[in-house]
C-alpha cells in the first residue's frame, strides 16, 4: 500500500486549505467560483486543481452511485481464502459430512449421513458457528439435550423434524434435522406463479404449523421465506423451529428445567428475550427492544412473510434497507399498506401472480390490507391473538366472508398519526370523513345480506349477554356487606365485563360504551375517552359503532374532528335512525353557541329520525324535546322555550323518570333558561326544589354541582351576594369531590364574582378567562369585570368587555350583562353617548328575553336605571 | 460497568491503548460474521456490514456487556473494526491469488450497473479512506459510520454530537474527496 501522503499529494495544511476553500466555495454561486479558483491557481496550482476535480465532483455527485451506498465485497470462489470450518467428506460425531447446503448468519448447514447406522439416513447438519465458544461445551450440551426434549416433541407434517443434537468431540455441536428438499416458500410460489387466492392456500399451511408450535409454547423467533421451503408436492416444511432459541448465545434461565411442559416458569423461559438470532427485515418491533418474546413476534413475522409474498416486497417504505432505517421503519410502525405498495411498475411481481398490478391492487385493498395491518400491528396486544385467528380470517377472506379483524389498525394509526402531527382542522375533517364513511360502508356492504338474517338475533344475543351481566353485576353488589357507591361498581363493571365478554368484543363494546357515558356524566373526561376508544375499535355491529364514535366525537379537543365524525354518522342515510338522532342531538349542542337557529335545525331533524327510530323510546324523546327548548331559550324565544320544558317533563314523568337523572337535568335546564329570561327568583324556585327532592329520594353521593352553580348565579343576579358567597364554596366542594375540572373552574369564578359583588375589597384575579369551555370563559370573564368594577378601574373594564364581547357569549343574558357593565364603565369614563346606546341595547336585549314570563325581573329595571341616567341631562 | 464500556470512557479521553483494546475485543466477533456471510458466497453489501455492526451491538447490548447509553461509542468503533476487517479479507484473498489477473474481490458498482474499467477495488478505496483519516479523522470516521455500519445522517449525528447537516456537509466534502483521490 503506498503511503498517504503520496495518494493524495496534500499535507495537512494544504488539506486544511482546500478543505476550507471548498466549503466557502459551494455556498457561491457557481458564477463566482471561477475566480475563487483562479485565484489559488495563481498561488498553488496543485491545490487548485484538487479544489476543481472536487467541486467538480460534487456537483456532478449521483444518489444512486456506487459511492452512496459504499463498497461491496464479492466473494465469488474466495471460500478457500478465508475457509476455517469443516470441510466435505469429515467426519463429525457420528456424521459425515457430503455438501454445503448453506451458511446463514449463525450456522452453516450439511447434507450429512450417520457413519454408524445403515441405510443411512439423510439428514440436514446445522453446525453453529462460535458457539461453543461463548456458550462452552459443558453447559452447551447440556442445553442442547434439554431443549432437544422439547422440540423433538414437535411432531408435525409441517414442520421439518429435529433427530438429534449433540456435541462432537472438537466441541462443535451439531442438530440433526429432517433433510427438507423443496425450495424457499416465495420462490417457491414465483416460480409457479402462483396467484393470490393459492398463496394464501398455500399459507394457510404455515399458519397451521405455527399454531401446533404455539400450542405445546414453542416459539419461532426467525420465522422468513428461507425458513419456509415448500416441497415438490407443494406441502410446507416449516424449518429451525425453536432453533432461534437454542442458538442464543446467553444462558436461558435454569428455573422450570426439569418438569419443561407447560409450566409457568417454562413459558416464562420460552418468552425470555434472546436477540442474537433473528433477522431484523422480519422482526417485531418488541424484538429490536430486547423485551419479553411471545408468540405476537412470530405472529408479526407471519404478517411481513405474508406481505412479501403477496407484494413482493418489503412492508417498509425504504429504498436502501439499511439496518438503521430499517430499525427506524419498524419501530415507528412505518408499514405501508398492501394495496397501495403496489405501483403500476409492479408489472413483473404482478406477472409473477398471474395478474396485472391493477388486478393485484384490488385483490389486496380491503379485506388483505387489514389483515396484514393487524398481522403486523406495532402493538402486540393487537395482533391476532393466535395464528389460527389469523388463519381463520384468512379462510373467511377466500369464502367471501366478512373478516374479524375490522379495519380499526387505520383509525389506530390515524390517531397515531395525529398525535404526532397537529393537522390543519379542514384537512383533518375531510380524512375522518372518509374514513368513517369508508368504514360504515364496508361494514355495510359485506355483512348486508348476511345481516338482514343475523342482526336481530345477534343483537338480541349480545342484549340478553348484558343484561345477564348487569344483573350479576347488582345481584353481586346487594349481597356485599359494603356500601356500594358508583364509581366502585363501575370500576367492577369493567373488570368483570373484561373477563366476561373476553371473546366478544360487541358485548365489551356495549359495556365499555355505557361506562363512558357514566365517566362523561361525571366529568371524568379521560375516562370516558379511554373506554370509548377502546370500545371504538372493539365494535363490530355497524350501530354499535356508531354509537360510540357519536360519544367519542363530544371528547374530542378538536372541533372539527368532533363535527366530522359526527356528521359521518348524522348524513349517513343506512345508519341506525336512533344512532343518527343521538349523533344530530350532539352536533346541535356542538353548533349550539355559535349558531342558535342551526342548533335548532339539528335537533328538529334528530326529532324527525325518532319519529322514524324503531323503538321511539320515551327517554330520547324528552331529550331532544328538552334540547330544542333550550335552544329556543338561547334565542330569545321564552314563551317557547318554556311550552317545550312543559312537554318535555311531561314525556319523562308518564314514563316515571320525572324525578329521575334525567327529570333533575331537564328542571336544571328550566331554571337556567328563567334564568336567562332574567326571572331569577323562580329560577332560584326551581333549584332549591330539584335539591329538595334529592334530599327526599335519599340518592347518596356528592350533591349536583351543575344545580349548585346555577343556583349560585341565581343568587347573584337577584343581588343577594352574601348569600352567593356560601353557595358558591359549595358548588365548588361538590365540583371538587366529583372531580369534575369544567364545573369547578366555573365555580371558583362565580366565588370571586360573589366576593367582588360582597365585600368589593377583595381583589383576586379569577381563574380561566381564556377556557376553550364558553360557559367557564363567560362566568370568568364577568367575575373579573365584576372586580374591575369594584375596583373602579374603569379603562380596564372597558377594554376586558370589549374583547369578550367581539368574542360573543355562549347565552344571551351574558351580553345583557356585559352591556350593562359597559354602560357603566362608558359613563364614568364620559363617554355618555356610547352609555346611553349599550344601556338601551341592554334594555332592549333584556326586555326580549323577559317576554313571556311573569314576575320581577331585576335585569330589565337595572337597564331601565342605567339608560335613565345617561340620558337625562 | 463492563469492559468495553470502561473503555469507551476511555477512548473518548483520548487513550490510545483504550482504543487498541476496543479493537481487539470486537474484531474476531464482527470478522466471524463477515465471514460466515461470505461463505455464502454473496457479496457483502453497505447494508450487510451494518447489520452484522448491528446485530453485534443487539447482541453485546442484551447480555449486558453493553448499556444503551453506550450506542454512539459503540457503533463508531464498530464501524472502524468492520472497515479493517473487510479490507483484511479483500487483502488476503488477493494475497493468496498473487497477483492473479481475476479480482475476485473487487468493488461492486450500483446493482444492475456494468462495472467500468477503471472501477478502483476494494483495497483502493480503503487506501484512500485511509489517506483522508490521515488528514481529516472526523470525515473519515462519517464515511465509515456511513458505510461499514450502515447509519443514517441522524444517526452518526447523534454519535459524533454533531449536527446532521454538519454530518451531511462532511458527507458530501469526503465523498469528493473520495472522487478525486480514487481518479489520481
Amino acid at each position: 500500500m503506498k503511503p498517504a501522503a503520496s495518494t493524495t499529494g496534500l499535507n495537512a495544511a494544504q488539506w486544511q486549505r482546500v478543505s476550507g476553500l471548498f466549503d466557502a466555495a459551494r455556498e457561491l454561486p457557481p458564477a463566482d467560483r471561477p475566480a475563487l479558483l483562479a485565484q489559488l491557481q495563481a498561488q498553488d496550482p496543485a491545490l487548485a486543481a484538487w479544489l476543481r476535480d472536487m467541486l467538480a465532483a460534487h456537483a456532478s455527485a449521483r444518489s444512486d452511485d456506487w459511492l452512496e451506498r459504499g463498497p461491496q465485497l464479492s466473494a465469488g470462489d474466495i471460500d478457500d481464502a478465508i475457509e476455517d470450518g469443516p470441510h466435505a467428506g469429515v467426519q463429525l460425531g457420528p456424521w459425515r459430512l457430503h455438501e454445503r447446503l448453506g451458511s446463514g448468519g449463525m450456522a452453516s448447514v450439511w447434507r450429512a449421513t450417520r457413519v454408524d447406522a445403515l441405510p443411512a439416513r439423510e439428514v440436514a447438519l446445522k453446525l453453529p458457528l462460535g458457539l461453543a465458544h461463548t456458550v462452552g461445551g459443558a453447559r452447551l450440551a447440556e442445553r442442547f439435550a434439554r431443549e432437544q426434549a422439547i422440540l423433538a416433541r414437535l411432531e408435525h407434517p409441517y414442520i421439518a423434524r429435529l433427530y438429534e443434537t449433540g456435541v462432537a468431540e472438537d466441541g462443535t455441536p451439531w442438530l440433526a434435522m429432517e433433510c427438507v428438499h423443496g425450495l424457499p416458500i416465495d420462490t417457491w410460489c414465483d416460480q409457479r406463479r402462483l396467484d393470490v387466492p393459492g398463496r394464501l392456500r398455500l399459507y394457510l399451511q404455515v399458519l397451521d404449523a405455527v399454531q401446533y408450535a404455539h400450542a405445546r409454547l414453542v416459539i419461532h423467533r426467525d420465522l422468513k421465506p428461507s425458513n419456509i421451503f415448500v416441497t415438490e408436492g407443494g406441502q410446507v416444511r416449516l424449518l429451525d423451529f425453536g432453533i432461534a432459541r437454542l442458538l442464543a448465545a446467553d444462558e436461558v434461565p435454569t428455573a422450570g428445567q426439569e418438569a419443561p411442559a407447560l409450566t409457568q416458569a417454562h413459558q416464562r423461559t420460552l418468552t425470555q428475550a434472546h436477540q442474537r438470532a433473528m433477522t431484523p427485515a422480519y422482526a417485531a418491533p418488541e424484538q429490536l427492544h430486547g423485551q419479553a418474546l411471545t408468540t405476537a413476534v412470530d405472529i408479526y413475522a407471519l404478517g411481513v412473510v405474508l406481505y412479501r409474498l403477496l407484494v413482493g416486497r418489503s412492508p417498509y417504505r425504504l429504498k436502501i434497507e439499511t439496518p438503521a432505517q430499517l430499525e427506524q421503519a419498524i419501530a415507528s410502525a412505518d408499514v405501508q399498506r398492501a394495496s397501495s405498495a403496489v405501483t403500476s411498475e409492479a408489472a413483473d411481481t404482478a406477472a409473477l401472480r398471474s395478474t396485472r398490478p391493477s388486478g393485484l391492487r384490488r385483490a389486496l385493498a380491503g379485506d388483505l390490507d387489514t389483515l396484514l395491518e393487524k398481522a403486523m400491528a406495532h402493538d402486540p396486544a393487537r395482533r391476532y391473538a393466535s395464528a389460527a385467528a389469523m388463519a381463520d380470517d384468512i379462510t373467511r377472506h377466500l369464502q367471501g366472508r366478512p373478516l374479524t379483524a375490522r379495519p380499526d389498525a387505520a383509525l389506530y394509526r390515524l390517531r397515531k398519526y395525529l398525535a404526532r402531527h397537529r393537522l390543519q382542522a379542514a384537512a383533518l375533517a375531510a380524512v375522518l370523513l372518509s374514513l368513517t364513511v369508508g368504514l360504515g360502508a364496508a361494514t355495510w356492504q359485506a355483512g348486508e345480506a348476511r345481516r338482514e338474517r343475523n342482526v336481530a338475533r345477534a343483537e338480541a344475543d349480545r342484549g340478553n349477554a348484558i343484561n345477564f351481566f348487569f344483573a350479576d353485576l347488582l345481584e353481586e353488589a346487594a349481597r356485599s356487606d359494603q356500601p356500594i357507591n358508583g364509581s366502585a361498581l363501575v370500576a367492577r363493571a369493567e373488570t368483570l365485563a373484561r373477563r366476561e365478554f373476553k371473546d366478544q368484543p360487541d358485548a365489551l363494546a356495549t359495556v365499555l360504551l355505557a361506562m363512558g357515558t357514566v365517566h362523561n356524566s361525571a366529568g371524568r373526561l379521560p375516562e370516558a375517552r379511554r373506554v370509548l376508544e377502546e370500545a371504538l375499535l372493539l365494535a363490530r355491529d355497524a350501530t354499535l359503532h356508531d354509537d360510540v364514535a357519536c360519544d367519542l366525537a363530544l371528547l374530542l379537543e378538536d372541533r372539527q374532528c368532533a363535527l366530522a365524525m359526527l356528521n359521518a354518522v348524522a348524513d349517513r342515510r343506512d345508519a341506525n335512525a336512533r344512532s343518527r338522532a343521538a349523533c344530530l342531538v350532539y352536533l346541535g349542542d356542538l353548533q349550539r353557541a355559535a349558531d342558535a337557529p342551526r342548533a335548532e335545525q339539528r335537533y328538529r331533524q334528530a326529532l324527525a329520525e325518532w319519529e322514524r327510530s324503531s323503538t321511539r323510546s320515551p327517554h330520547d324523546h324528552a331529550t331532544i324535546v328538552g334540547r330544542l327548548a333550550y335552544v329556543q331559550a338561547l334565542q330569545g324565544h321564552t314563551a317557547q322555550a318554556l311550552a317545550g320544558y312543559q312537554q318535555a317533563l311531561g314525556i319523562a314523568n308518564r314514563v316515571g323518570r320525572d324525578a329521575s337523572t334525567m327529570g333533575q337535568a331537564l328542571h336544571n335546564r328550566l331554571g337556567r333558561t328563567l334564568l336567562m329570561a332574567g326571572v331569577p327568583q323562580q329560577a332560584l324556585a326551581v333549584f332549591d326544589q330539584i335539591l329538595q327532592d334529592r334530599q327526599r329520594s335519599q340518592r347518596g353521593g356528592a350533591m349536583p354541582s351543575d344545580v349548585l352553580i346555577n343556583r349560585t348565579q341565581a343568587l347573584i343576579d337577584l343581588g343577594r351576594a352574601a348569600d352567593a358567597v356560601p353557595a358558591a364554596q359549595q358548588a365548588l366542594d361538590a365540583a371538587g369531590a366529583t372531580q369534575h375540572d369544567i364545573r369547578a373552574a366555573q365555580a371558583r369564578c362565580l366565588l370571586q364574582w360573589a366576593q367582588a359583588l360582597a365585600t368589593p375589597a377583595v381583589m383576586e384575579r379569577p381563574g380561566d378567562t381564556d377556557s376553550p369551555d364558553a360557559l367557564v370563559r363567560a362566568t370568568c370573564t364577568l367575575a373579573r369585570a365584576q372586580q374591575l368594577r369594584a375596583g373602579q378601574r374603569w379603562p380596564e373594564l372597558l377594554a376586558l368587555l370589549n374583547a369578550a364581547m367581539a368574542r360573543g357569549w355562549p347565552e344571551p343574558q351574558w351580553a345583557v350583562d356585559a352591556r350593562l357593565l359597559r354602560a357603566q364603565a362608558h359613563g364614568q369614563l364620559g363617554q355618555r353617548a356610547q352609555a346611553a346606546d349599550d344601556a338601551r341595547a341592554a334594555r332592549d336585549e333584556a326586555r326580549r328575553l323577559h317576554d313571556g314570563t311573569h314576575g320581577t325581573a331585576p335585569r330589565v329595571t337595572a337597564a331601565e336605571d342605567m339608560l335613565a341616567r345617561y340620558t337625562q341631562r | 460497568m463492563s469492559e468495553l464500556t470502561g473503555l469507551f470512557v476511555q477512548a473518548a479521553g483520548g487513550d490510545a491503548q483504550a482504543f487498541d483494546r476496543i479493537y481487539t475485543l470486537l474484531y474476531p466477533e464482527l470478522e466471524a460474521m463477515a465471514r460466515s456471510r461470505l461463505r455464502r458466497g454473496e457479496r457483502v453489501t453497505m447494508a450487510d456490514t451494518g447489520a452484522l455492526v448491528h446485530e453485534s451491538w443487539m447482541r453485546l447490548q442484551h447480555a449486558g456487556t453493553l448499556r444503551f447509553e453506550d450506542r454512539g461509542h459503540f457503533l463508531a468503533h464498530a464501524a472502524r473494526v468492520m472497515r479493517s476487517v473487510i479490507t483484511d479479507i479483500a487483502r488476503r484473498s488477493q494475497a493468496q491469488r498473487r497477483g492473479g489477473d481475476l479480482a475476485l474481490v473487487t468493488l461492486d458498482t450500483a446493482i444492475g450497473e456494468q462495472v467500468a474499467a477503471d472501477d478502483p477495488d476494494v483495497l483502493h478505496v480503503a487506501e484512500a479512506i485511509d489517506a483522508l483519516a490521515a488528514l481529516d479523522s472526523r470525515l473519515a470516521q462519517v464515511v465509515e459510520m456511513r458505510w461499514f455500519a450502515g447509519l443514517t445522517e441522524a444517526d452518526i449525528a447523534a454519535a459524533l454530537g454533531l449536527t446532521e447537516r454538519t454530518v451531511r456537509r462532511d458527507w458530501e466534502k469526503a465523498r469528493a474527496f473520495l472522487t478525486v483521490a480514487l481518479r489520481r
